[in-house]
């Protein structure tokens, strides 16, 4: 099960602005395995849409991917860097092998177009000979998966609850049977009845389509329970990546610890919470150090300098698991 | 004596397209707000519980019923009466950017409420205290915060701006709605904590507005939590005695929504949540009866015809016909 289906390499992702230049990604690498489900959690501004448009070519003017690879092992074929393909032949990839769900998805549906228009739409791109019958029955089955009724696709998008159009683009990004799916905060602006039915479909779609799925968030609690390898970001940088279970009882990065402290809950033990002080890092005016000294219990008592050269690689804790605190023995020891 | 007391207020709005049609935003509502209480109010979106928070502050009024304002009808005070009213109650809104004036500094916009109530004899006096309301809320240094204007300042820091703004004119109670949604994961306990402090340390009472109830439980822990649903408040008890025993269907079902962040716990977590239907039927077009009948699984005729009203159920006050029934039935395992 560890064949690797994506493979990032070194990603950074630039904006440029009037004569400064901000990095959104600085420097990102990891590896998703087939059939895994990889979440990805920072605060806002961390870079984590960024790195999930880098990796599928969409970063947008002013921005720009400045280096990096990005290499994608289909099922039985040659492993190959998107970043290296045209914009044409990306598209070839994009949705058949590769496809997102990003944030405000409401806003994706087209108020013009009813649902069927959208799943037909997306067939006749990709194989314009596709028949509409084909079509329809594989989108029927895709909804009634995502727990809809076959009416949705006679509906104009206004029809639909916020809960529904969400469904029914999971159902539409899957239309063309993809490989991996990017889900940039796909359950935030829904209500918690909602958001649990919502993570307990894409779980079971998972599970039956053998998908990998790539899940951003900065709601640390829904991540916990749904998937096995999880990554932080921090002012663009990747921090600390690793299995789930040992990133929860383990963590090595001060800033993971402090997020995992961070959010109440409704059984652990009140008084236990705690919040990191300071704030999230202007990416315009970073310091020359470790990016999160400055809110770092670690640096506020003397046990780290917070070296800036020595943050610019990941170090092996524990088992698969890698973090960028290269003090983390004696942040551990706290 | 309480500090404000709601008399079966209800709050109807007209329908647009038909002005003889009434939606009922908040419905036969009661509640009692005492001196340094905090109270969390929870439900999905469209309950009425900002409905309910707009009505304390008077920014609505009621279509029936009474607020009463430490035992006095709100609508019979005297002008000097009404001062001192609208000086007790403060709110804490939801978008920080949207509250304040982005064309002022920030001493521009909290010194105004000063110098209009007369709490403070000119600008200078004004100044000094707000430094010194600032410093402790830990804005510091409080002479650059001031001077700054609202854009230049973050999520988290507006916030707090909201909070030594609702505080600067010692009120005796703070309407919060999803003061800290919109704020960073790592900075919400702060701004929470600094809020229970203000009720510590002033007597301050509280009502906590959310959606999210494990920071409800949180900023409440000894206080207590009104539960809503399609206007109705459905269920009022202890917070923790709440939470650990619902009794009402509907509280039992959100509660088990609530994802857990610890992944070991994940295994725990319900299979299926106790609920027929997962969308929540308009506010337009309520059910006749109990207004949850429609996705309640335990629901019985009489739900149908009758709206239970508030009573007593171990301590606490629920709206269901047959909560001894379906706790009898589940061995009050829940």
């Amino acid at each position: 099960m560890t064949e690797p289906i994506l493979e990032v390499k070194n990603l950074t992702v630039e904006f440029k602005l009037h004569n400064r230049t901000i990095r959104a990604v600085d420097d990102v690498s990891l590896t998703v395995n087939r059939g895994e489900i990889v979440g990805i959690i920072g605060e806002s501004g961390s870079g984590k849409t960024t790195l999930v448009s880098g990796i599928l070519n969409l970063v947008q003017s002013p921005g720009r991917v400045t280096s990096g690879q990005v290499i994608y092992h289909p099922k039985g074929g040659k492993p190959v860097d998107l970043r290296t393909l045209s914009p044409e032949e990306f598209s070839r990839y994009r949705w058949t092998n590769l496809t997102s769900v990003f944030q405000a998805a409401q806003n994706v549906l087209n108020p013009t177009l009813r649902v069927k228009e959208h799943f037909l739409e997306t067939a006749w791109a990709h194989d314009p000979k596709a028949k509409e019958e084909d079509v329809l029955a594989k989108a029927r089955e895709l909804l009634s998966q995502v727990r809809l009724e076959e009416r949705v696709l006679d509906c104009y998008p206004h029809q639909l609850s916020g809960g529904m159009k969400q469904r029914t683009i999971i159902a539409l990004s899957l239309i063309l049977n993809p490989d991996i799916i990017f889900l940039d905060e796909p359950t935030t602006a829904l209500d918690v009845i909602t958001q649990w039915y919502i993570l307990e479909i894409l779980k079971r779609i998972q599970k039956d389509h053998g998908l990998t799925m790539v899940f951003c968030t900065h709601d640390v609690s829904i991540i916990g329970s749904v998937v096995d390898r999880l990554g932080v970001m921090y002012a663009g940088e990747l921090i600390e990546y690793g299995p789930v279970f040992s990133m929860f009882q383990k963590p090595t990065h001060p800033y993971t610890a402090g997020l995992m402290t961070a959010i109440p809950s409704l059984r652990d033990d009140v008084t236990k919470r705690k919040a990191i002080p300071g704030n999230p890092p202007d990416l315009a005016n970073l310091p020359d150090a470790c990016r999160f000294a400055p809110r770092c219990f670690a640096h506020a008592q003397g046990l780290c300098e917070g070296d800036r050269a020595r943050t610019r690689q990941l170090y092996p804790s524990h088992p698969e698991q890698y973090t960028r605190c290269y003090s983390w023995e004696k942040v551990l020891k706290k | 004596m309480s500090l404000i007391k709601l008399e079966n207020v209800s709050v109807y709005f007209q329908s647009e397209k038909n002005p003889r049609e009434r939606v009922g935003a908040l419905v036969g509502m009661n509640l009692e707000i005492a001196p340094g209480e905090i109270i969390a109010v929870v439900g999905e979106s469209g309950c009425g519980k900002t409905t309910l928070g707009k009505v304390i502050t008077d920014i609505y009024q009621p279509t029936e019923g009474r607020l009463l304002f430490k035992g006095k009808d709100v609508r019979s005070l005297d002008k000097r009466e009404y001062r001192e009213y609208r000086l007790a109650v403060q709110m804490i809104h939801q978008d920080s950017y949207a509250a304040l004036n982005p064309n002022r500094t920030i001493f521009q916009s909290l010194s105004l409420p000063l110098l209009q109530h007369r709490l403070v004899k000119n600008r200078q006096e004004a100044w000094d205290q707000l430094v010194e309301l600032f410093t402790e809320i830990g804005l510091t240094p409080p002479e650059q915060f001031l001077e700054k204007y609202p854009h230049q300042l973050s999520g988290g820091q507006r916030q707090r701006i909201l909070l030594a703004r609702a505080l600067s004119v010692r009120p005796s109670l703070i309407v919060a709605d999803e003061p800290v949604s919109m704020v960073d994961v790592s900075l919400r306990i702060s701004l929470l904590d600094l809020m229970a402090r203000a009720n510590k340390k002033y007597g301050i009472s509280f009502v906590y507005i959310t959606h999210d109830l494990g920071t409800a439980r949180y900023i409440a822990h000894h206080g207590r939590i009104a539960v809503m649903y399609l206007g109705r408040m459905v269920e009022q008890n202890q917070i923790q005695a709440a939470l650990d025993r619902p009794a009402h269907p509907y509280f039992h079902a959100l509660i088990s929504a609530v994802p857990e962040a610890d992944p070991t716990l994940r295994d725990g977590r319900m299979e299926r949540l106790p609920l027929k239907s997962f969308d929540m039927p308009s506010v337009t077009n309520a059910p006749s009866g109990c207004k949850f009948h429609p996705r309640c699984p335990y629901a019985e005729a009489v739900c149908e015809r009758e709206e239970p009203g508030l009573r007593e159920f171990r301590g606490g006050l629920v709206a269901c016909h047959l909560v001894e029934k379906i706790k009898a039935s589940n061995g009050n395992r829940s």
